[in-house]
């Protein structure tokens, strides 16, 4: 048991000296994994481009749709799950003053239980019995060691999410009536919802696995797409809100300038924990077995959702403006221009935030009730969450890559390497803008998604999605590019970048700001009141499927 | 008066190093965006009704 | 609870939450008050025993009145029954749809008509057919290893 006076003595030596040598293993570790799996998954990405496009054919022992639900897998849960710990772990070890060695244990734990899944979910795709996508809707059965790798790769997570719950528990108890750091409330907001948000696909992933085995007749196949929607939707929120807390906190002092009102932003972050879960039905608008009146209601929390996007908009010009103007910036935009476009540690994050506007626009306009009929399950929903997870999310990854990857390295971004960066990033979006505009415009002709080269005989409706389809290959290509230079920065300055100590940028609070009330930190009641809008937004729905469900599915295997 | 005129002076004269009327404007163009985006996907969804 | 905001952040919050609520407004309005909301369909069925529950055991065109049609069309991995439908334009169709197997989508390129079929449930889509032409049907629910050869043609004389 430490006593207080070490701890503030660990404290001052992790500011001084930067991240101690155990804590930054367990982040490079994550980050080389985050790493890897993006060049893998974006591989697997121009394989399906160029089969769209008709350019590639694949060999009999490799399906579109085995490459497809790799692609997916490694880039929305491997690539996002490890990045996003190992940059909020940095985070609370900075922040916090060094990992607990109970906490970093934890984590480790959680590490070694996403190993052993990753073999059991990989295995069977490539072995093509887990043909499935990464939505795995029954009746469509896997193998059942795919769901049970899943399941370790879930409780790997809690672990990490465990872990930072005792890190952030300790620094209460230790710090009494202090607001938690702003970097790690961040973290407890992403932990509580990734916890809370993933207990509905867990309970149909441990319903399936005794049925994937043969043990159980049948599934209910309603109430395992809901379960799935309201963890897969809440973790696009989980990706957004980690791309968020660089927002507020470290791109402000990569230009120089003060992060945004303190209580607005732990508002933000309440609100979002708070409203993400009870949207989950925008994804299932026009499924049948729901009423249109609790579709409704989940379009209306669906939309809430918006609000505190709208508040992060205004936070962020903000800041920009007041910096600018500070710089000598003058006119309605003319502090724009003071921006430090040169610096990649500014300028992807900025375009990320940049491109959530169409995202985000899309996104409040595709989930307005029947608007969503125009184009579910068509190639524009492939463009919009390109443009979400694909731009802003990645890019903003990508930028804090520049800085965190020298930080726990123990080394700095050279100038080149900056340039690399900036190069980097302008590829990327220009591949994103190309591949993106396509996939809207086709799918608005109603070219589907999840679909490989066809001309469904020879229909001249599907013919007239080949110029799209050709633009969105080569929107591809060019992220593959993007995709091998940002890999190799990040392993640049992992081994090879000069030695060095590179400062973690946090930014300070505004002058003159008001204190923040104590209010913003009762997380037990913000869980408290999370919960109660689950309930309200699901309960009724998921009873009316069990009660009134029809005969259950028996596995299929249709590939 | 003296004090009264150099009050109103100081009234008038615009914050320039705090204002934030750029980012009234961004934000109101992003909203502009955004009610376009519907007007478009609601101009396709009634077109095809 | 206050919330310090400047004015300014206020009335765009304002602004943007006015937006919301017209989009609800004029959606909400076309879904409970002029029935066009999205598919709904939510009586369940047997899905085991298509062939002798109604309407599945006749699936098919039938007319059901002056310029309106009841299609009843069972999906499954690969195709649809029947396929090949002719409509005369002008026609109102009432789309009438179950699954045999699996989860599948029922999407008409072009169109509005857009509808998760899964199995055990009826699922139903109304749609006017004014301009006359072919209409590709297809699957956009991916559904094994021929999903992408899952489509037929409607076409409107």
């Amino acid at each position: 048991m430490e006593t207080t006076k070490l701890q503030l003595l660990k404290d001052k030596a992790n500011r001084a000296m930067g991240i101690n040598r155990q804590d930054a293993l367990f982040s490079k570790t994550y980050m080389f994994i985050a790493f890897v799996a993006l060049l893998l998954g974006g591989i697997l990405g121009l394989t399906q481009g160029l089969e769209k496009a008709g350019i590639l054919t694949l060999p009999d022992w490799l399906t579109y749709y085995q490459v497809l639900t790799a692609h997916g897998f490694l880039l929305v849960i491997v690539l996002t799950a490890f990045f996003t710990i190992g940059y909020f772990y940095a985070g609370l070890s900075h922040t916090l003053g060094g990992l607990l060695p109970k906490v970093r244990k934890m984590a480790w734990i959680g590490f070694a239980l996403k190993i052993i899944g990753f073999p059991l979910v990989v295995v069977p795709v490539l072995s093509n019995d887990a043909t499935v996508l990464y939505t795995f809707y029954p009746p469509m059965a896997a193998s059942p060691w795919f769901y049970i790798g899943l399941v370790f790769i879930v409780l790997g997570v809690w672990m990490c999410a465990f872990g930072a719950f005792v890190q952030v528990a300790s620094w209460r108890k230790r710090n009494k009536g202090q607001h938690l750091p702003i970097l790690a409330f961040f973290a407890t907001g992403v932990f509580v919802l990734l916890f809370f948000g993933s207990l509905g696909v867990t309970t149909e992933v441990l319903t399936i696995i005794p049925w994937a085995f043969g043990w159980t007749d049948t599934i209910n196949v309603m109430v395992s797409r809901t379960l799935f929607w309201s963890f897969a939707h809440t973790l696009v929120n989980i990706w957004y809100l980690t791309a968020a807390s660089a927002w507020y906190v470290i791109v402000p002092k990569v230009i120089g300038g003060r992060r945004f009102s303190d209580v607005l932003t732990r508002f933000v972050i309440i609100a979002l924990v708070i409203t993400n879960i009870p949207g989950g039905f925008h994804h299932q608008i026009i499924d049948p077995g729901i009423t249109q009146a609790i579709k409704f209601m989940h379009v209306f929390m669906s939309l809430v959702i918006a609000v505190p996007s709208m508040m992060t908009a205004y936070a962020m010009f903000s800041v920009f403006e007041r910096r600018g103007r500070e710089l000598g910036g003058r006119g309605l935009v003319g502090w724009f221009k003071k921006m430090p476009w040169g610096d990649v540690r500014f300028l992807a994050p900025f375009i990320a935030m940049a491109a959530f506007i169409p995202g985000g626009a899309g996104g409040i306009v595709q989930s307005t009730n029947q608007l969503n009929q125009v184009v579910h399950n068509t190639m524009w929903v492939v463009g919009h969450f390109h443009l979400t997870v694909g731009t802003t999310v990645m890019l903003t990854f990508f930028g804090i890559s520049y800085w965190l990857i020298p930080y726990i390295s123990k080394r700095v971004l050279t100038p080149k390497i900056n340039k690399l960066g900036v190069i980097t990033t302008i590829v990327w979006t220009v591949g994103m803008a190309l591949m993106s505009i396509s996939m809207h415009t086709v799918g608005l002709l109603g070219a589907p998604r999840r679909t490989s080269y066809t001309t469904y005989g020879d229909s001249a409706t599907a013919a007239s999605w080949d110029p799209y389809i050709i633009i969105l290959a080569i929107g591809g290509t060019l992220l593959m590019v993007g995709v091998i230079l940002q890999a190799y920065a990040v392993f640049h300055l992992m081994f090879r970048a000069p030695k060095g100590e590179t400062e973690f940028p946090i930014a300070e609070v505004e002058e003159n700001a008001s204190e923040t009330p104590y209010w913003t930190e009762r997380w037990g009641r913000t869980i408290f009141l999370m919960l109660i809008l689950i309930v309200m937004a699901y309960v009724v729905p998921l009873v009316d499927m069990i009660v009134n469900a029809p005969p259950g599915s028996p596995p299929f295997r249709t590939w | 008066m003296e004090s009264k005129r150099a009050n109103r002076e100081v009234e008038h004269q615009p914050d320039h190093d705090r204002s934030e009327k750029g980012t009234l404007f961004s934000v109101l163009m992003v909203g502009a965006f955004i009610a376009l985006t519907f007007v478009m996907m609601f101009g396709i969804y009634m077109s095809r009704v | 609870m206050k919330l310090k905001m400047h004015r300014y952040e206020e009335l765009w919050i304002l602004i943007g939450c006015a937006l919301l609520i017209v989009f609800m407004l004029i959606t909400g309005y076309q879904t409970f008050a002029r029935e066009m909301g999205p598919p709904s369909g939510n009586q369940t069925i047997d899905w085991r025993k298509l062939d002798e529950t109604a309407p599945f055991d006749k699936p098919g065109l039938r007319q059901t009145g002056d310029n309106e049609y009841e299609a009843v069309v069972i999906l499954e991995a690969f195709g649809f029954t029947p396929s090949n439908i002719e409509i005369p334009a002008g026609a109102t169709v009432k789309f009438i749809l179950t699954s045999k197997d699996i989860v599948h989508g029922f999407e008409i390129a072009g169109t509005n008509v857009n509808a998760m079929v899964p199995p055990g449930y009826v699922q139903e889509i109304t749609q006017k057919f004014s301009k006359p032409g072919e209409y590709l049907v297809l699957c956009n629910e991916y559904c094994g290893i021929g999903h992408q050869m899952m489509s037929t043609v409607i076409t409107v004389i």
